[in-house]
């Protein structure tokens, strides 16, 4: 009687055991994350809106027409209308710097003792997805009254605004 | 059966099988960790409140310049009226900050030091106290200096 074929076919079904285990043991233990994954696009996006609101507020007059505390006290303390104050040179700005971005700015500031949000620009509905950075400008009545806005600040006190920037991709 | 035990060919099948299986095993390790890495240091950078913090600094360092140059235009006829002009700004400024600080869940908390004054009544250097707490990340400047005529 030959043989020979019984060790073969041992050593098939050995080596298909040792196939399907590595297989089984690779796709039981990977998590599946890679580079580009969503948290990463995060922080990506989260830098850029950083870096945005950062330019805008530190850039020099030779850099930008108007900074980010001159655009915000230009404000005419109107919700969403940037046809016919400061906000559309800001929406520009942002417009320039996060492209292919979409937007919303919030102003919040605390008055009479509690936390007011104002909606500056909105460009839609934020996604799952959005981050947020925000940035603090500190008004004074010498800095509304030139930049021509409608803030109630005393000669003798000072205001802190805060500018948020809601970011996603779409 | 006995020629079966004694052919030895098989064996080499065998154990190439098992080193390909092992290389296999060390890829899909090294792969994992590298993806883990990943996924922790950018979880990492979203989590540590890095621009808060700069901003605090900043946003603070100008403001208290700010308040001093109109603390000194609202009365500059001594070094006392000015300095309660400027604790006053000041006071305001915290008050503020750490408002808007505490909705989200932050706290902020800005005193004054000391100041010192020049022969014009203008102060030159503030000492602040400046502490952040979001609570994972603390930080503290006590003090910070600030140079208002640089």
């Amino acid at each position: 009687m030959n043989e020979q074929a019984q060790i073969h076919t041992i050593e098939g079904f050995f080596a298909a055991g040792l196939m399907v285990l590595t297989v089984t043991l690779i796709t039981r233990s990977s998590v599946i994350i890679t580079p580009q994954s969503e948290i990463a696009m995060d922080v990506q996006l989260k830098q850029l809106a950083d870096d945005t609101l950062g330019m805008l507020d530190k850039a020099p007059g030779t850099a930008i027409q108007f900074n980010l505390t001159e655009l915000v006290a230009g404000w005419n303390m109107t919700e969403a209308t940037p046809q016919s104050n400061s906000l559309h040179a800001l929406d520009t700005e942002m417009d320039r710097q996060l492209n292919g971005v979409m937007y919303n700015i919030d102003f919040a500031y605390a008055e009479n003792g509690t936390l007011t949000v104002k909606h500056a620009i909105i460009h839609g509905a934020p996604v799952g997805n959005s981050v947020v950075t925000t940035r603090l400008v500190t008004l004074y009545n010498s800095t509304v009254m030139q930049a021509g806005g409608a803030w109630n600040v005393s000669s003798s006190d000072l205001k802190v605004v805060e500018v948020r920037l809601v970011a996603w991709r779409v | 059966m006995a020629s079966v035990i004694d052919d030895t060919g098989g064996q080499w099948i065998a154990l190439s099988g098992l080193a390909i299986s092992l290389s296999l095993v060390l890829v899909a390790v090294l792969i994992n960790q590298a993806a883990v890495t990943d996924y922790y240091s950018s979880y990492a950078a979203l989590e540590f409140p890095k621009e808060q913090i700069r901003e605090i600094t900043t946003q603070t360092q100008e403001s208290a310049k700010g308040a001093a140059q109109l603390a000194w235009e609202l009365n500059n006829a001594s070094n006392e009226t000015v300095l309660s002009n400027f604790t006053a700004l000041l006071g305001s400024y915290n008050a503020q900050t750490s408002m808007i600080y505490a909705v989200h869940g932050e706290t902020l908390n800005i005193t004054l030091v000391k100041s010192a004054f020049n022969s014009t009544h203008d102060i030159d250097i503030i000492w602040l106290n400046i502490s952040y707490n979001d609570g994972t990340t603390r930080y503290a400047s006590e003090p910070e200096i600030i140079e208002v005529k640089q």
